[in-house]
């Protein structure tokens, strides 16, 4: 299996140099190296999207989920994600022509200009930076421990998280967003052909997917209807992480850019057909190899069950694959956050265009190093720590969607509510508020506020 | 906005509802075609209609030539 790593390994990143390399020139604009010169094709931008999107917790969270929770992570992911795509097609309209009225660098920039107030953009910030970190943080660090494990002898687990960050970091910086789209469709393609040949080894295992299910059922009849084992699929989890999901495309800054860089509103809505299909399609192989870890490794710490399903019961040249896959899966996803950061601080520096950029360079760098800290020293639970940030960053849904509405400048309120939710949300994340208050999820009581406060300040000033 | 895709979002309000509902969230297992069971089937089929109604709304959005978005 090394040698098809390192045969495959090196054929990526030779992909990467060559996208880095084409993207590259010395003379380029900021608008060039920041959003493409906005003009990207449904394709590309379809593709891009999906990997920003579709990351190592596609890979390696829904598998385990499918095994622990059951088949209601169907619901969770993939019916949110329709859902979602849907919620695309008037959502990029908006964005595309409120951008053409007021311009756009980043979302912190445009909501700050839309509200008048640059507060409001330093709350989106700094929003997108404490959730989107942690995020990329916990990826990079899911594909370490995996790697540790698999080569023991080789580097140590922060050694992997090191490596895997500086290349992000060398190719993103050089060639900029095309580079980053350049690959993004390759680390797309790669992902979608491996977990299917691993599904279909799974399928293979127990002959058909009837003998598949039934021997679940006969072992763990429970993960088969929702809401699971341990009850995880309730109404309630399944609701807020629907509007968490749904509102991934307004409030993390890496999936609005996308919207906005396309070359025409066409483009968004090609893209937003073909990524409600390709959702369905990457995220049925999950329920195979789910399954498959549900009935023979049901016990396995995830880490290890994992490395047995996607590696030790594949053919070489398919495990091989499947690592180069988890770290194409990670950098994808990894490098448009953490690139969607230096965008989102130079929508909000001031000054000649050749010192903001070598700020954001040098910016780019430090979010690195801070994503590197923190995926050492954070807990490796992927999913969860991924619905986090989901739920994290949605609390600054109405910041924006109510600026992009509002005619007139909306209110200073909807900003302090805005920063008293993502407050209330980091508490009760770190266990300081309760996780139910009065039978509900706290964080459905913190959406609820906030639609309430945002809906009464847009009709008030109207 | 036009009415047409008014509707259609209504539509996929109310489909969003219903996968909360026990039409999705059932509590037993019926196994069906392919030993899938009730619940997957369910939600392959709810993820058909999603791209279903994503393409009715973009049929049912002209966008003025003036704007150019």
């Amino acid at each position: 299996m090394t040698i098809w790593f390192a045969v495959f390994g090196l054929i990526y990143l030779g992909l990467l140099g060559f996208a880095s390399y084409k993207s590259f020139s010395k003379n380029r604009s900021a608008d060039e190296f920041m959003l493409a010169n906005s003009q990207v094709g449904a394709f590309l931008g379809f593709m891009t999207f999906a990997a920003a999107l579709f990351s190592a917790f596609t890979f390696m969270g829904m598998p385990d989920m499918f095994r622990k929770q059951g088949v209601g992570a169907w619901i969770f992911l993939a019916l949110a994600d329709g859902a979602m795509a849907f919620f695309i097609l008037w959502f990029g309209r908006l964005i595309r022509k409120r951008s053409k009225e007021v311009g756009f660098k980043g979302v912190s920039g445009m909501v700050g200009t839309l509200f008048g107030n640059r507060w409001a953009g330093y709350l989106f910030f700094a929003g997108s930076f404490i959730f989107l970190v942690p995020y990329a943080a916990i990826q990079i660090k899911g594909i370490a421990i995996f790697f540790s494990a698999t080569f023991p002898n080789a580097l140590p687990s922060w050694g992997w998280s090191a490596a895997i960050v500086a290349v992000m970091l060398i190719y993103s910086v050089l060639g900029g967003l095309k580079a980053i789209i350049f690959s993004d469709a390759v680390q797309a393609i790669l992902l979608l052909v491996i977990i299917w040949i691993i599904g279909f080894t799974c399928i293979a295992h127990f002959g058909s997917t009837t003998q598949l299910f039934e021997e679940v059922e006969r072992l763990k009849p429970e993960l088969l209807t929702t809401p699971g084992p341990n009850g995880l699929f309730s109404v309630q989890f399944l609701l807020a992480s629907l509007i968490s999901i749904v509102m991934i495309p307004v409030t993390q800054p890496q999936m609005t850019t996308r919207l906005v860089v396309m070359k025409n509103y066409k483009a968004v809505q090609t893209m937003a057909i073909a990524l409600s299909v390709f959702a369905a399609v990457i995220i049925a192989p999950t329920i195979f190899i789910g399954m498959y870890g549900a009935v023979r490794y049901p016990e396995l710490p995830t880490n290890q069950y994992l490395a047995q399903a996607l590696l030790f019961d594949q053919h070489a040249s398919v495990a091989a694959l499947s690592l180069v896959g988890l770290i194409a899966a990670c950098l994808s996803t990894t490098n448009a956050q953490i690139f969607a950061l230096g965008s989102e601080l130079r929508s909000l520096l001031q000054g000649d265009e050749k010192s903001v950029m070598n700020k954001v360079r040098i910016s780019l760098a430090a979010f690195a190093v801070f994503t590197l800290i923190f995926s050492v020293v954070s807990s490796d639970a992927l999913a969860m720590l991924a619905l986090a940030s989901f739920k994290g960053t949605s609390m600054m849904a109405p910041l924006v969607l109510v600026g992009l509405l509002s005619k007139r400048k909306p209110g200073v309120e909807i900003i302090v509510a805005s920063g008293i939710g993502i407050l209330l949300m980091l508490c009760s994340l770190g266990g300081l508020l309760p996780s139910h208050i009065l039978g509900l999820f706290t964080d459905l009581w913190i959406y609820a506020a906030l639609i309430v406060v945002s809906l009464g300040s847009y009709i008030a000033r109207r | 906005m036009k009415k047409r895709f008014r509707i259609i979002i209504w539509l996929v309000v109310l489909l969003t509802a219903a996968t909360l509902t026990p039409l999705l969230m059932s509590d037993d297992y019926r196994p069906t075609l392919w030993g899938f069971p009730y619940t997957l089937w369910m939600g392959f089929l709810f993820s058909a209609v999603y791209t279903l109604l994503i393409g009715l709304g973009i049929q049912s959005i002209k966008e003025k030539k003036e704007e150019n978005l």
